[in-house]
């Protein structure tokens, strides 16, 4: 028997001007104990899908059509009371940011001990004890000292485990994680990720898994429905949905997500366009404009969900139908023919053609070319800010290493990717090496001069060979200018040409970042973030920069809009013969952008090597940590769910560790790792990294000579 | 294909543009090269409406706002229009019609000293909206200024700077009025100047907070980036990303200096008499509410406070209507 | 806690100092002679020059200061020679009957802001919201003795219930002792604070509503009476609370008129009266005393702004 069965819902929210039919007829149901993955870029209605069920919409939101059914009962049909007694009872929520969803005047206690009193009539202390022992089962340390705190006082992770405790407080037999691990950090991810599967087993709940990563749902979820613009498109078993795709759009999304396991040099597939405007009706198949089989048919009218042995897929020309029309390829060569079904056996993406499919590691390889010279270069920098709290009221409580003692190099051409997670000093970094920060020590050296002692006039200058690209395309345009006068802007504090010149290159930059030249007179906000994140990019470029740091350019960035921008920043790097250095807490990008990577802890770069170094023998327990953390569109096979490599929090910056940054929650860790901080030492090759165990052996180079390059 | 480009209409991403090339070969899960530059991303046709239009537009769908303008509008022009075609004496003292009820001759009947109080309304709103604008030019101009070097530089420049607001805002402004007053008879000049010097402390207090906020926005970051100089990043990005608070803000001090003004009219430090004001009216007429002479108390009360209520309208009114551009943004 | 409680306070000494500073410097915008503006035109040069000798005033401009401030400590807020007495003597036998009538009303206008300010921001945009908005805006936008003539007339003029002028009882006690005339005054002072009040109220309920840990709390299922209570009131007071301590000079101003109207003896009257026989000495004690009030009043609103969110606190 079905736990959980929504039909046809139908949900819309009126604002002043318009009505979106965020949810547009979705069908899908959950089984007892069962884990289903909605799957959905943002805007697909798949968050709306949880609030209907909660019956908990925005103003102007109402479920105008369907049925959602909780064991049997029409929730539409309970009155609001009703309804009251079984959210948070029957049904559990835990959504995407744990900062703000905790009432920062409760103690964390008496939050999670809040349902406890209203649904089962527990008394106070009672209710308290309760809410300890839930708190010890999601696992936060020392439980019973932290029923006093406040949220503020929690890391994000430990928050998300308090979100947890609330929503299981009542033992549910729903619980809705609407992208329940989007705000953290991967290390993290993976263990609430883990959290959730036991105690599911352990509280017999079943579990809506609600993301737009391919990667969580192929190794949390039971069975996968796939969202798009309201409608779902494609459902089926989890393992069957990603050996089998049915769907166009199923299969854009797959082919557009970067992978660990990517060959170098190949191209990511982007679906072209973007999301269709939902507050449009629309007759024909919503993907149709997007589609790279799209036929007459599709506008007409809109593929209805067709159910075929458990794999159901809403399309008139799905993959391997009889009307697929690229079924028998025509006039293709052959070496393309079995490309297109996309099955990810074993993980491995089809390889392209004759490509080869193994990529040899370099490591200590005699031949290799002299490395290029080095255009900017990181000479053991330290950063140290002064810790201040509170948002009205300011006041110093301590000394914060951001940096601690970095030397890196970038050379001419290759893209450097700077991966970390929040808070190990990446961003610090970047905004150092843009001349933005100035080191407490260290040098900055570009093109061999040192502009870290250059004075604002001097390094006005030296800022036009050194661009910069922020993470959100919401806040890095100005809202109040027009696009033209936005990538105009550095042609005009650099004094470059006159007005008509600097038209035309802005002219020329709009058409190399792909956008019409009608844009010049638009305001940022008429533009979708991929596009913004265009603008941003040809405003980098007007300069003709030597080197552009490009700060988390696409993780704002739906997964389909993603790779538009990581291949543009591709094809302009050739063209400009640009120099990148990538930050990005996103190693699969990373993996996908950068020549070489340098991994971040708590302020030290505690890896660094080629792409291939690092991402198939990695040195540092930490980086293995962390390729293992990400979860890969390939569902695992048989019973073997990874584990969560590294345990607990990363600690306090304020009070970092002694010795090695990362011992604490690192499996390898011995004594001396408490004693001395390891400095970085070759693998050999450039592959160098900062352990005093490293996973994998030094081949040449002696182990004598690991001795420090920064100490 | 028309249903097909609603919204987001691009004729070549749709069936038959420049993917017929990948189509042929099924769907590449490579690209090649240059291929991101023709994804040309769909931009509607018609540009959407300039900022400033989408505001006035969200601003004319507020009515109570726009009651506040048009109030606004009618008392101002009634005041220095109306004059010129109802004429009436407010120099000479005339006994004979003193205290008369309204009547034809005179619309809203005459003061005890027999000026006609239609006109007097008309002379003394003259001073009030005067007064009104000028504060709350000056005032947010001085708050802007001040506002903006404290947060734009921080650290200590803003410490030193907020704590002289600080102790600005300890000191009670009528008070402090008042005292003046007795020192030095008010002009029309003077009272600008007090009332200003009173009231800027807000706005630079407001003003302040929002460039704290802006400064770490990134696109301030990368104009420095890209090599602005401060003053061009504060002038460029900083002021018209915050005229929103300004503009708001402005018309509350022009709303509050005119509520001032009659509390200090009302209590008599204000230009002396007979220049005429609706605060001095209401208080000469007061004595006479007891006779029941309403007509020396009510217009100028009314005026007062339709005017004051009109210009919190239009603040109200466009805080809203910036808000919903702010969320946009 | 502490910590903070103590930077707050030194911040607050700090303006206080300037606040001095000010003061001085307005007795010195006194015209031509101070001695001769305080004590009178018809004073004798001798008792000027024994005022001058005694008050350091043939001295630099610096002793000159730091003998203001030393009587500022001590409690001397300066002689009326008008009235013959001391500043700090007339406050002492006002300022009684003036925590009678702004506290009154400061406690009224909190009791009746908070509820209302609660229920029209989660009826928001509905009918009730409309008319309490409206009501609160008018009220807002009018002097404060608008209110208090209205009140007179209605209630003195027409209906004959309550008396327009203010009980001239001598002492705090006194006053309550005819709670009749005292009506009108409070009413006043409490719906000019009102006005203030549930603008600021409705607007932090408004942003509070719109958390995302009110979701949670729904999510929860909690019933709306403690949604309220647990989640929405404590979270907006904290919002209110530093608008109060914002917000004194206005209702201290608000008090002066309101004084005025009704012939309340209080300070504000006091401060009316010295105005216009020109008696320098008791506006300047008494500004200055306003001025204390407002530091400490904010200084106090900060305290409890940190003790209401934890996320203040050390």
């Amino acid at each position: 028997m079905s736990l959980l069965e929504v039909r046809d819902l139908h949900t819309e929210i009126r604002t002043r001007h318009r009505v979106v039919h965020a949810v547009d007829g979705i069908s899908f149901d959950v089984q007892e104990g069962e884990t289903v993955g909605l799957v959905g870029e943002s805007g697909s209605g798949k968050s709306m899908v949880a609030n209907s069920i909660m019956r908990l919409l925005p103003p102007g939101g109402a479920v105008t059509k369907g049925q959602i059914l909780l064991a049997n009962t029409d929730l539409l049909t309970l009155d609001e009371r009703a309804m009251r007694e079984l959210r948070g009872n029957q049904v559990g929520l835990i959504f995407q940011d744990p900062m703000s969803g905790l009432n920062p005047t409760m103690t964390i206690g008496r939050q999670v001990a809040e349902p406890l009193i209203f649904h089962k009539g527990f008394g106070r202390r009672a209710a308290l004890a309760r809410a300890r022992e839930l708190l010890d089962m999601v696992s936060i340390p020392r439980a019973s000292e932290r029923l006093d705190d406040y949220p503020h006082q929690l890391s994000g992770g430990l928050r998300q485990r308090v979100v947890i405790a609330m929503a299981l407080a009542c033992s549910p037999r729903l619980l809705i994680a609407d992208e329940p691990t989007t705000a953290l950090d991967v290390t993290i991810q993976a263990q609430i990720l883990e959290l959730l599967d036991d105690l599911k087993a352990q509280f017999n709940m079943a579990l809506l898994l609600i993301t737009h990563d391919l990667g969580v749902v192929a190794e949390r979820a039971n069975r996968v429905a796939v969202v798009y613009a309201g409608h779902v498109v494609e459902t089926a078993q989890t393992g069957e949905l990603f050996t089998r795709i049915r769907h166009p759009y199923t299969q854009a999304l797959f082919a557009s997500v970067p992978r660990l396991d990517q060959e170098r040099g190949r191209r990511l597939y982007s679906i072209p366009g973007a999301p269709p405007d939902l507050s449009v009706l629309y007759p024909g198949c919503r993907f149709a404009p997007r589609c790279s089989r799209a036929h007459q048919e599709c506008e007409g009218s809109a593929p209805a969900l067709q159910d075929d042995g458990g794999h159901a897929v809403a399309c008139f020309f799905s993959l391997g139908s009889d009307k697929d029309p690229l079924s028998a390829p025509p006039a293709t060569p052959a070496a393309q023919g079995p490309e297109r079904q996309v099955p990810p056996q074993k993980g491995r993406p089809v390889a392209e053609g004759p490509a080869p499919r193994a990529v040899p590691v370099t490591g200590s390889t005699p031949q290799e070319p002299p490395p290029p010279a080095p255009l900017l270069q990181l000479q053991d920098i330290s950063k140290v800010f002064t810790a201040t709290s509170g948002t009205f009221f300011r006041r110093e409580t301590g000394l914060v290493q951001a940096v601690a003692g970095v030397s890196l190099g970038v050379a001419k051409g290759e893209t450097l990717g700077l991966v970390g997670e929040s808070g190990c000093g990446k961003t610090t970094l970047g905004r150092i090496a843009a001349t933005l920060e100035t080191p407490s020590s260290g040098k900055v050296l570009f093109n061999d001069k040192e502009i870290s002692t250059f004075k604002e006039r001097k390094l006005r200058k030296i800022r036009r060979d050194i661009q910069l690209v922020f993470q959100d395309p919401f806040s890095s345009l100005d809202p109040r200018m027009r696009v033209g006068a936005i990538i105009r802007e550095p042609l005009v504090w650099q004094h470059e040409g006159d007005r008509a010149s600097q038209r035309e290159r802005v002219l020329e930059l709009l058409d190399q970042v792909g956008l019409p030249k009608k844009s010049v007179d638009r305001y940022p906000h008429e533009f979708s973030g991929g596009q913004r994140q265009r603008v941003a990019l040809a405003r980098a470029l007007a300069l003709y920069p030597r080197l552009v740091i490009a700060d988390e350019p696409v993780s704002a960035l739906d997964v389909s809009i993603r790779s538009q921008v990581l291949n543009l920043m591709k094809d302009l790097q050739s063209e400009y013969e640009l120099t990148y250095l990538v930050i990005s807490h996103d190693l699969s990008v990373v993996r996908y952008i950068a020549d070489r990577v340098a991994v971040m802890y708590l302020g030290r770069v505690v890896e660094v090597g080629s792409g291939d170094e690092i991402y198939s023998r990695p040195g540092h327990p930490y980086t293995a940590a962390l390729l293992t953390c990400i979860p890969q569109p390939n569902p695992p096979q048989g019973d073997q769910h990874a584990t969560a490599p590294v345990r607990g929090e990363l600690p306090s910056a304020l009070k970092p560790p002694s010795g090695c940054p990362f011992r604490l929650r690192c499996p390898e860790a011995k004594d001396i790792c408490a004693e001395k901080v390891p400095a970085l030492g070759s693998l050999g090759g450039t592959h160098e990294v900062a352990c005093h165990f490293p996973l994998v052996k030094a081949e040449t180079v002696s182990r004598g000579a690991q001795v420090t390059t920064d100490a | 294909m028309p249903s097909l480009t609603h919204g987001y209409g691009c004729e070549q991403v749709s069936l038959s543009g420049c993917y017929l090339v990948l189509e042929s070969i099924g769907l590449p899960d490579t690209m090649p090269a240059g291929a991101s530059r023709r994804v040309t991303d769909e931009l509607a046709d018609e540009p959407e409406l300039s900022a400033a239009r989408a505001l006035l537009r969200t601003f004319l769908e507020d009515l109570p706002a726009v009651a506040g303008l048009v109030a606004i509008a009618l008392i101002v022009g009634a005041c220095f229009i109306g004059p010129l075609f109802y004429r009436t004496n407010q120099v000479t003292v005339n006994l004979v019609i003193a205290n008369q009820a309204p009547s034809a001759a005179h619309m809203l009947g005459t003061d005890g000293n027999g000026y006609d109080i239609l006109g007097r309304l008309m002379a003394g709103g003259q001073i009030s909206i005067e007064v009104g604008f000028a504060v709350g030019l000056v005032s947010t101009a001085v708050g802007v200024i001040y506002g903006t070097i404290a947060g734009y530089f921080g650290r200590a420049v803003d410490a030193v700077m907020m704590r002289f607001i600080d102790i600005g805002l300890s000191i009670p402004t009528v008070f402090l009025f008042i005292f003046v007053s007795r020192l030095v008879t008010p002009s029309v000049w003077l009272l600008i100047a007090l009332l200003s010097g009173m009231s800027w402390l807000v706005p630079a207090r407001l003003v302040r907070g929002d460039i704290l906020t802006l400064k770490v926005r990134e696109y301030v970051q990368a104009a420095r980036g890209l090599g602005a100089r401060p003053w061009q990043v504060i002038v460029r990005h900083l002021v018209p990303n915050s005229v929103g608070i300004i503009v708001v803000n402005a018309t509350f001090q022009i709303a509050n200096a005119i509520l001032m003004l009659a509390v200090l009219q009302f209590l008599g430090f204000s230009i002396p008499p007979p220049t005429p004001s609706w605060g001095t009216m209401l208080s000469t007429g007061i004595n006479y509410l007891f006779d029941g002479y309403w007509w020396q108390v009510y217009p100028a009360l009314v005026a007062i406070v339709l005017l004051v209520l009109a210009f919190n309208l239009v603040g109200d009114g466009l805080r809203d209507a910036f808000e919903v551009r702010l969320q946009r943004r | 806690m502490l910590t903070y409680t103590l930077r707050r306070s030194g911040q607050g000494l700090l303006v206080l100092a300037g606040l001095t500073v000010i003061t001085f410097l307005l007795e010195h915008l006194l015209p031509g002679n101070i001695a001769r503006s305080i004590l009178g035109v018809h004073a004798n040069p001798a008792t000027i020059a024994a005022f001058d000798k005694q008050n350091d005033l043939n001295r630099s401009i610096l002793v000159q200061y730091a003998h203001f401030v030393d009587q500022l400590l001590h409690g001397n807020l300066g002689y009326s020679y008008t009235q013959n007495r001391s500043v700090d003597s007339m406050l002492a036998s006002e300022a009684p009957r003036d925590v009678v009538l702004v506290g009154l009303s400061l406690a009224l206008a909190i009791a009746i802001a908070v509820p209302t300010g609660i229920v029209q921001a989660m009826r928001r945009n509905r009918l009730v919201d409309h008319v309490g908005t409206g009501i609160a805006f008018t009220l807002y936008s009018m002097p404060p003795y608008v209110p208090a003539l209205l009140a007179v007339e209605i209630f003195s003029i027409r209906l004959h219930w309550l008396p327009s002028e203010a009980p001239q009882a001598s002492t705090a006690i006194g006053m309550l002792e005819h709670p009749a005339g005292l009506v009108l005054p409070v009413l006043t002072l409490t719906l000019v604070t009102y006005a203030l009040f549930s603008r600021y109220m409705r607007s932090a309920v408004i942003d509070t509503l719109a958390q995302p840990f009110m979701h949670t709390a729904r999510c929860k299922g909690l019933p709306e009476r403690v949604i309220v209570t647990r989640h929405v009131l404590r979270n907006s007071l904290i919002a209110v609370v530093t608008l109060t301590g914002l917000s004194i000079p206005g209702i201290l101003t608000a008090g002066l008129i309101t004084e005025e109207v009704f012939n309340f003896p209080g300070v504000g009257l006091e401060y009316f009266n010295a105005a216009t026989t020109n008696d320098f000495p008791t506006m300047l004690g008494i500004t200055v005393v306003i001025g204390v009030v407002t530091i400490l009043g904010n200084f106090l609103a900060d305290v409890s702004y940190a003790i209401l969110d934890p996320r203040v606190r050390l």
